[in-house]
């Protein structure tokens, strides 16, 4: 892999790991579109993954830094009470702790072969067709909610615990590659009654600790032998996917104030489509 | 409820001991699951603790005296 396309990578993944259109589909998809000789068993790619996705861990903490001191300092207080307040941040804080469990569970267990079995192109541009028939059907059943209940949305604090377990759940569909994280998570959480905006913060910060956990996990992977991945190749990586995810994270959050999911669902149609034609047509 | 919460305490650090000591390493059962890897399952003491300290917690609730 050149220092080029090492860069291309990490602003690829900054973008795509918060877009709904899933970071590990576009990994596996646009190398193998471009030719190049990606091998994404071998050690040295796996290396700069782990220091791409810490760069996109960092990036998000950066955003909501302010969100997150309130959260951990809510959390701490609750444990020292050993009582739940109901406040706000509290109650998020333990939101985002359910909703970790599944996917750390799940991804612990099933990462690798879930990813061995299913990284190549053509799974990868089918499941990219069904995140987009996710997302159109997350979109249109929602309307079809508050069509028919007139209900407005709800704040963050009356989602119930089995609520943010499913959140959590829905995230955990991530470990297939095509499906997006933030995607299914922000399609869960409207059909929770979140709103967009609300849905897609909730979203990004489930992603946090997810993301970081499992590049922290993974950091020991930088130190094998035969990772050939140099310090000014990682620190660039690491950065550029830091300064694009931050972007990226600030762009989505001004985004769904006002939009919806459905751009991103003909984007993952269009996309998977076209790369299930090449790919099974063999013009690639 | 607590004491559901003490067993899975226990529990959840019993396996983090064990899968430290004893990794489950790939054999025809795993590699027959779809578990890919040939290498020794090293995240499993993590998942284990990390869930060993989520019980602690939820013990911590059920222990300390309700508000008034």
């Amino acid at each position: 892999m050149t220092f080029a396309e090492a860069m291309f990578l990490a602003v690829l993944q900054g973008v795509s790991e918060l877009f709904p259109i899933s970071s590990l589909g576009h990994t596996v998809l646009i190398p193998a579109l471009l030719h190049w000789h990606v091998d994404e068993g071998d050690e040295s790619f796996l290396a700069f993954v782990v220091v791409l996705h810490l760069g996109t861990a960092l990036a998000l903490l950066a955003f909501y830094r302010a969100e997150w001191v309130r959260i951990v300092s809510a959390l701490i207080g609750s444990i020292v009470r050993g009582r739940l307040s109901g406040a706000r941040d509290e109650h998020l804080g333990w939101l985002l702790v359910v909703g970790t469990i599944p996917v750390g569970i799940l991804g612990v267990l099933f990462q690798s072969s879930v990813r061995g079995l299913f990284a190549s192109p053509i799974p990868v541009a089918i499941f990219l067709i069904v995140n987009a028939g996710v997302m159109f059907a997350g979109e249109a059943l929602r309307r079809r909610q508050h069509a028919r209940d007139v209900r407005s949305s709800k704040p963050i604090e009356r989602v119930t615990w089995l609520e943010g377990l499913g959140v959590g759940v829905a995230q955990s569909l991530a470990l297939l590659p095509g499906i997006s994280r933030s995607g299914a998570s922000i399609v869960a959480g409207l059909l929770i009654d979140l709103d967009h905006e609300a849905a897609a913060n909730y979203s990004f910060l489930l992603a946090t600790p997810v993301i970081l956990l499992a590049s922290l996990l993974e950091v020991p992977a930088l130190f094998k032998p035969g990772v050939t991945i140099g310090p000014v190749e990682a620190i660039a990586g690491c950065v550029v996917a830091g300064v694009t995810a931050y972007a990226s994270v600030a762009f989505l959050t001004r985004y769904f104030e006002h939009n919806d999911l459905r751009p991103f669902g003909w984007y993952c149609l269009l996309a998977g489509a076209a790369a299930l034609l090449l790919f099974s047509t063999k013009v690639v | 409820m607590k004491s559901l919460a003490i067993a899975l305490v226990v529990i959840f650090v019993l396996c983090g001991i064990l899968s430290i000591l004893h990794p489950l390493e790939a054999n025809e059962m795993t590699r027959a699951l779809g578990f890919s890897s040939d290498k020794v399952h090293a995240k499993h003491p993590f998942l284990y603790f990390a869930l060993a300290v989520l019980a602690l917690i939820w013990l911590r609730f059920q222990s300390a005296a309700p508000a008034r």
